[in-house]
């Protein structure tokens, strides 16, 4: 094999890569190439694979997996390191020139150093593009080559398998393009615009009808009104209310109250305004009118005369009816004097009869007394007189009889007769009383008529009225007032006819002109808007067009984007494909199926691609490559397309790192695969790693160590333990 | 530059009256750039206009 070194190289290849606390390196690691091939192996797990990332990740700041589309913390820093501290440098050469690029995840730095000058960040990525000729994509496709990225190629699901194909071929931007650019939602959105101006033209159009037929109906209202076509204008309207304005300063005039002024009724607004003051005015005339002003004395004065009438006739009657109650008493019990005289002599009777009574009596003791005395002792002669008695026996007899007498008959009728006059006396007493109580409730009620009549006079202002006049004069000054009255009530009914005349003409103005203005000004305010929506019409079919424009846009760069993609998956295709036929008959070494065939297949919105074998002894043999190879078969296919399109990649790095590129082999294709890399590293920088032992003494066997760096990783415990052999002919 | 931009580029410029599609390729450019197939799909979202979401053309 060749044993090309890096002064002999066109291209840049790689010198070295040292890695700081980065991922499982804890400390520093240098790994140095120094332009030669270079075999890195080891057990699984002890770092193999970090060297790659690490290569991309100081390269471009980003790493080949696409789960881990941004550097993470956690997945960057080694356990027991400190935190976002990871670094790295990697160095390439071209002949006496080195390339340096160095990154710094602490200082979030990217430096590139080259022709003893450094820049920073953009300008470092600029220059580091610049001088390889490639960017990351190109990186991960044409240098980096992982196997898993041809795991695809062995999926069943075409899209998958083109998607796999599209990553190899570098066509991801045009899948993603091809993905979301669709001209179908701008042709819906120019549809959009469309039905929008015509609903809104149906919308306006609707409205326009309804308004015309209010206004019509509203226009009938005002003629029926009578309001003439002059008076149908705002115009009209203002001159209107200016009549009424005038009209209601005159009758404000002729009822004596202050002339009100109305707001001016120049809009349809304005007329409501006035109609709203012209009924307070209206309400201002009635209640400041002179009518109104007398009116209320006189509904006061007759009031009071109703009042003064109404208690005179009662006054009247109370005192006719206590006369009546004396009358009555007199009437039943005759002339108080006479009452009295009876009572008189009804006190000199009953002291008479008291006397008899007490005579009747004195008798009757006296004659008890005699007949006591003939009763116990024989009484000859008079005690008295001392004559003497020729019969005492009928004296006592005569004694017994008048006592008798005075007992049974005479005490008894002038008892009785006492007893009747005590009774008279209490009568005529009671009488007494009443005639008494009547006078007195008759010269009370006599006393209350005076004082009414003197209110009265004070009220009829007059002097010396006498009682049987006053009622006759109340009602004469009440037939007065209630004239005068009737003649103020017949002026304000006037004035409220003249009122409501005004009034009536506010309504009609209100209700028949204001409603038609109204109707007129929405019309035309409706017109407006519907111009307005007329001219946002062109707006709309303009914005139509631009989405109309806008699909025809995307339908062409769709057109265009199918057209490249075609264009340069078959011309990479095209340069890769002998060097795949020849890989593939090295790698396969398919008995039947000798021939590899990639191709492109253009469809009406996207570009198939066909993986297929075919035997040159055989026409028509042409098969679907996963239908009759086996897996590992399969994967050698994929690989031998995938080291011919890196080989094929224009760019100014000679250097293909491959990355365990055995998985699936069996012996004889991984002693072709030793072959083959041995081959490739006649004319490039080839990087393999591989945790196959197998594959190692197949690379040895195959010459390969001979000229290139070996990385024996032995040991990982956070410091990879890192046997370096260089080539023989560079230590020579 | 990009292999697809430069030939979707000369693609476009073969066409005819292709000022507008070009500006809008390179728009689609610049959004697949800054976001990948997300930045794509909403520079899409972006410049499409509908009646009732009119908003500024951002290309």
């Amino acid at each position: 094999m060749s044993s090309k070194t890096a002064g002999e190289s066109k291209r840049w290849r790689l010198a070295s890569v040292t890695v700081v606390d980065f991922r499982g390196v804890l400390g520093s690691q240098l790994f140095e190439f120094n332009g030669h091939p270079a075999l890195i192996w080891g057990n699984n797990g002890v770092g193999k694979s970090t060297l790659a990332l690490a290569l991309e990740w100081i390269l471009f700041g980003a790493f080949p997996s696409n789960a881990l589309a941004a550097p993470k913390d956690a997945f960057m820093s080694p356990v027991g390191g400190g935190s976002k501290v990871c670094k790295g440098e990697v160095v390439f050469v071209l002949e006496e020139k080195r390339l340096i690029a160095r990154r710094d995840a602490a200082a979030n730095t990217f430096q590139v150093e080259f022709d003893d000058k450094k820049v920073h960040d953009n300008q470092a990525r600029v220059l580091l593009e610049d001088q390889l000729g490639l960017d990351m994509d190109t990186f991960v496709r044409a240098v980096l080559l992982q196997q898993s990225k041809i795991r695809g190629l062995l999926l069943d699901d075409v899209k998958d398998r083109n998607k796999a194909l599209d990553r190899l071929l570098g066509m991801d931007a045009a899948e993603a393009m091809l993905e979301n650019i669709k001209p179908k939602p701008f042709k819906d959105a120019a549809k959009s615009w469309r039905e929008n101006i015509e609903s809104t033209e149906a919308h306006y159009q609707s409205q326009a009808e309804l308004l015309e037929k209010r206004f019509n109906e509203a226009q009938q209202e005002a003629r029926a009104n009578k309001f003439l076509g002059r008076d149908l204008s705002g115009a009209g309207l203002t001159l209107l209310y200016a009549g009424l304005g005038r009209d209601l300063g005159k009758i404000a005039g002729k009822y004596g109250a202050d002339a009100p002024q109305l707001p001016p009724a120049d809009t349809v607004a304005g007329a409501k305004k006035t109609s709203a003051a012209l009924a307070k005015a209206l309400n201002q005339i009635r209640l400041g009118a002179e009518l109104q002003k007398k009116l209320a004395p006189i509904g006061k004065r007759l009031a009071a005369l109703q009042a003064a009438g109404e208690e005179w006739a009662e006054l009247v009657e109370q005192r006719d009816e206590a006369q009546k109650d004396l009358d009555g008493i007199g009437k039943h019990h005759g002339d108080v004097k006479a009452v009295a005289t009876r009572r008189a002599e009804l006190e000199q009777e009953l002291t008479r009869l008291k006397q008899q009574l007490r005579s009747a009596s004195e008798l009757r003791t006296l004659l008890v007394q005699a007949r006591v005395c003939f009763e116990g002792d024989i009484v000859d002669a008079c005690p008295v007189c001392e004559q003497g008695i020729a019969q005492p026996k009928k004296v006592l007899r005569s004694i017994g009889e008048r006592i008798e007498g005075l007992t049974t008959k005479s005490v008894r009728e002038i008892e009785k007769a006492l007893e009747k006059a005590r009774t008279s006396h209490v009568d005529l007493c009671e009488t007494e009383k009443k005639f008494q109580t009547a006078q007195t409730a008759l010269a009370e009620a006599q006393k209350q008529l005076e004082a009414g009549r003197k209110t009265t006079m004070k009220l009829l202002e007059v002097d010396g009225l006498i009682e049987s006049k006053v009622s006759s004069e109340l009602t004469k000054a009440l037939a007065d007032v209630t004239k005068q009255r009737a003649e103020l009530s017949k002026g304000v009914e006037t004035m409220e006819e003249d009122l409501e005349a005004i009034s009536e003409r506010d309504r009609a103005v209100r209700d028949g002109l204001v409603p038609f203005l109204e109707c007129r000004e929405a019309v035309e305010g409706h017109e407006r808007e519907w111009k307005k929506a007329k001219n946002s019409y062109a707006d709309a079919e303009k914005k139509a067009s631009e989405m109309d424009d806008r699909a025809t846009q995307v339908e062409n760069i769709k057109k265009a984007i199918l057209a490249a993609k075609d264009e340069i998956a078959s011309e990479t295709l095209g340069k890769a494909g002998p060097r795949a036929q020849k890989l593939y008959e090295k790698l396969v070494q398919h008995p039947l199926f000798d021939r590899l065939d990639v191709k492109t297949a253009v469809k009406a919105n996207k570009v198939d691609y066909s993986f297929e074998v075919s035997s040159s002894a055989v026409n028509k043999s042409a098969r679907e490559a996963r239908l009759v190879l086996s897996d590992g078969q399969l994967t050698a296919a994929a690989l031998a397309l995938f080291y011919a399109l890196a080989e094929a990649g224009q760019h100014g790095l000679d250097l293909l790192y491959i990355d365990d590129p055995t998985q699936n082999l069996d012996h004889a294709r991984k002693e072709a695969m030793a072959k083959v890399v041995v081959d490739l590293a006649s004319r490039k920088q080839i990087v393999v790693s591989t945790q196959d032992e197998d594959f190692v003494v197949l690379l040895r066997d195959a010459g390969f160590e001979n000229g290139c760096v070996v990385h024996h990783i032995e040991q990982w415990d956070r410091r990879p333990t890192v046997s370096t052999t260089m080539p023989k002919t560079s230590q020579a | 530059m990009h292999e697809l931009y430069r030939t979707v580029t000369l693609h476009l410029k073969a066409q005819r009256d292709s000022a507008a599609a070009l500006k809008l390729w390179h728009n689609l450019w610049d959004a697949y750039e800054q976001g990948g197939a997300e930045g794509v799909a909403r520079f899409m979202d972006q410049i499409i206009k509908l009646p009732d979401n009119d908003e500024a053309d951002p290309s």
